[in-house]
């Protein structure tokens, strides 16, 4: 969705993604993040690693009414994410809005907590798709980087989704840690019967920059994932589908983030704010409106906030005459600010970028770290947290330590 | 990818895939997670008829009636075109996809 993704290209003749319909200023995809709660404890958690300075969640009605008026702005698809969304009471109701609106509804989530009965109701809602993250094959691997060992419910939730006839993407979130289990990710997604599988390498911003030495692989665990992602898709076919965004940081372009700043995307958060992506909160300077103040269309179309990095007009040297800046967008503005100190630099993961060499930096420190590899688990924390805490992982060369989100379930 | 369609396939939606209308450009297209493509020309009219019980052969005379008897190996060419290209897409499904298929199904408690 939003990384350098290394899928086969071509388009047909007689269609066209989203993608290409550039004269239009409209967005395609709302990204409703319904909660941050969440069981699970992620070391690469995208919620925001200060918690404290968001309000209430939107109720249900003022859900529903995003999502009528994003429907009127063009948008087509709506993404139910959070946080866990399965936390909120009232998904059922939402999904069946979204659909209403004949808006294609996803469901992201972790699967837990999920029983049968409850999968069938969102399907009776109208859901269209669901997207099913798993953190590992490996149960203490698994455990180490959520906090709890979940496997299991997961595979019953995909049996499910697979029974009901309900379509099935698997998200793994590839890492250091699990990156050389590539095969069995790919085969366990198989043998759950998935329509995709999306390994999306994590992004190094919020939590899993707090823990990117812990994350971060090295070069040849790239080349070998990019060898073995081949093999896969030579031998799936259509059997499944396989997309495959590798990091950033080895690439030597940067990611189309969010497919451009205020183009396609616009995510609400739990409170309401409106956001170009799920990491500009952490911006500084730029001020969010909230849909509880503000019609959608408003935010999309006035707020100082999606005009800031929007088209080409802020773009610094060397981007601004670049001819990747139609397909990249000038990289990630909340990378270029968490590395540079300034949102309006060009993405330091670019070779073309002033800073590169800060990527080129955590790049080398990733090859002196210590291979991480089926080491026993820290026993998982449930017990809830005011504070983000600091849980030991124990590995065969050092010990690495992994700050995680408190439990916020 | 695979070889060109075989006219006695009767190709459906894929599971997942919707059709929709978008509103501010009155174009089609389908949807399916996270993406969706945009249907020109003919193809709407072609994947209008993908409705699991047309054979390819039996899409392609149905458009010849419609549009120009004389041009049916014209026609034919364009639909095994598009249908191999959704096809490759995941767009369409045929039956020997097994998409409903068992084998592969973990059990549930």
């Amino acid at each position: 969705m939003t990384g350098t993704e290394e899928n086969p290209p071509g388009e047909p003749a007689s269609e066209v993604t989203f993608k290409d319909d550039g004269d239009v200023l409209r967005p395609y995809t709302l990204v409703a993040e319904l909660t941050y709660r969440c069981g699970l404890r992620c070391a690469y958690c995208s919620n925001p690693v200060h918690l404290q300075s968001f309000g209430a969640e939107l109720d249900t009605g003022t859900w529903a009414r995003v999502f009528r008026e994003a429907e009127e702005l063009g948008v087509m698809q709506v993404t139910l994410t959070g946080g866990e969304p399965l936390l909120r009471h009232d998904l059922e109701g939402l999904v069946r809005e979204a659909r209403a609106l004949e808006l294609y509804t996803t469901l992201i989530t972790s699967g837990i907590p999920l029983e049968r009965e409850r999968l069938v109701r969102l399907q009776d809602a109208g859901l269209d798709g669901l997207q099913l993250s798993i953190q590992d094959t490996d149960s203490a691997t698994a455990a180490r980087i959520a906090g709890v060992d979940a496997l299991k419910q997961k595979a019953y939730v995909a049996a499910w989704a697979r029974e009901l006839g309900i379509p099935l993407t698997v998200n793994v979130v590839l890492h250091r840690q699990n990156l050389v289990r590539l095969p069995e990710l790919i085969s366990l997604a198989e043998s759950w019967g998935a329509e995709r599988l999306e390994l999306a390498h994590v992004q190094y911003l919020g939590w899993a920059l707090e823990n990117r030495a812990a994350l971060l692989p090295t070069a040849a665990m790239i080349g070998e994932a990019r060898a073995e992602i081949a093999r896969a898709r030579e031998r799936l076919g259509r059997r499944m589908e396989l997309l495959a965004v590798l990091p950033d940081y080895f690439s030597e372009t940067p990611r189309a983030c969010m497919e451009g700043w205020g183009r396609r995307y616009m995510v609400v958060v739990p409170d309401g704010r409106v956001v170009p992506c799920q990491a500009a909160h952490t911006l500084p300077g730029l001020t969010f409106e909230s849909v509880t103040t503000r019609p959608l269309a408003w935010i999309w179309r006035e707020s100082d906030a999606f005009a800031q990095f929007r088209g080409e007009d802020w773009m610094p040297a060397p981007c601004r005459t670049c001819d990747r800046r139609t397909q990249d967008f000038g990289g990630c503005r909340c990378q270029a600010f968490h590395l540079t100190g300034d949102a309006g630099n060009t993405d330091p993961a670019c070779s073309l970028a002033p800073h590169h060499e800060i990527v080129l930096r955590a790049r080398a420190e990733a090859e002196g770290a210590p291979a991480v590899d089926s080491a026993p688990a820290a026993p998982p924390t449930n017990d809830a947290a005011p504070e983000p805490v600091e849980v030991e992982a124990t590995v065969p060369a050092a010990r690495l330590r992994l700050r995680r989100p408190p439990v916020t379930g | 990818m695979t070889a060109s369609i075989d006219e006695d396939t009767r190709p459906r939606l894929a599971r997942g895939v919707r059709l929709r209308q978008d509103r501010l450009t009155g174009k089609f297209l389908l949807l399916r997670p996270e993406t969706g493509f945009e249907l020109r020309g003919s193809a709407l009219d072609i994947v209008r008829l993908c409705d699991g019980a047309s054979t390819v052969a039996g899409i392609v005379d149905q458009l010849a009636k419609q549009h120009d008897d004389t041009a049916r190996p014209e026609i034919a060419e364009d639909v095994a075109r598009l249908l191999d290209e959704l096809l490759a897409r995941r767009l369409i499904a045929v039956e020997e996809d097994k998409e409903d298929g068992e084998e592969n199904a973990g059990s549930a408690p």
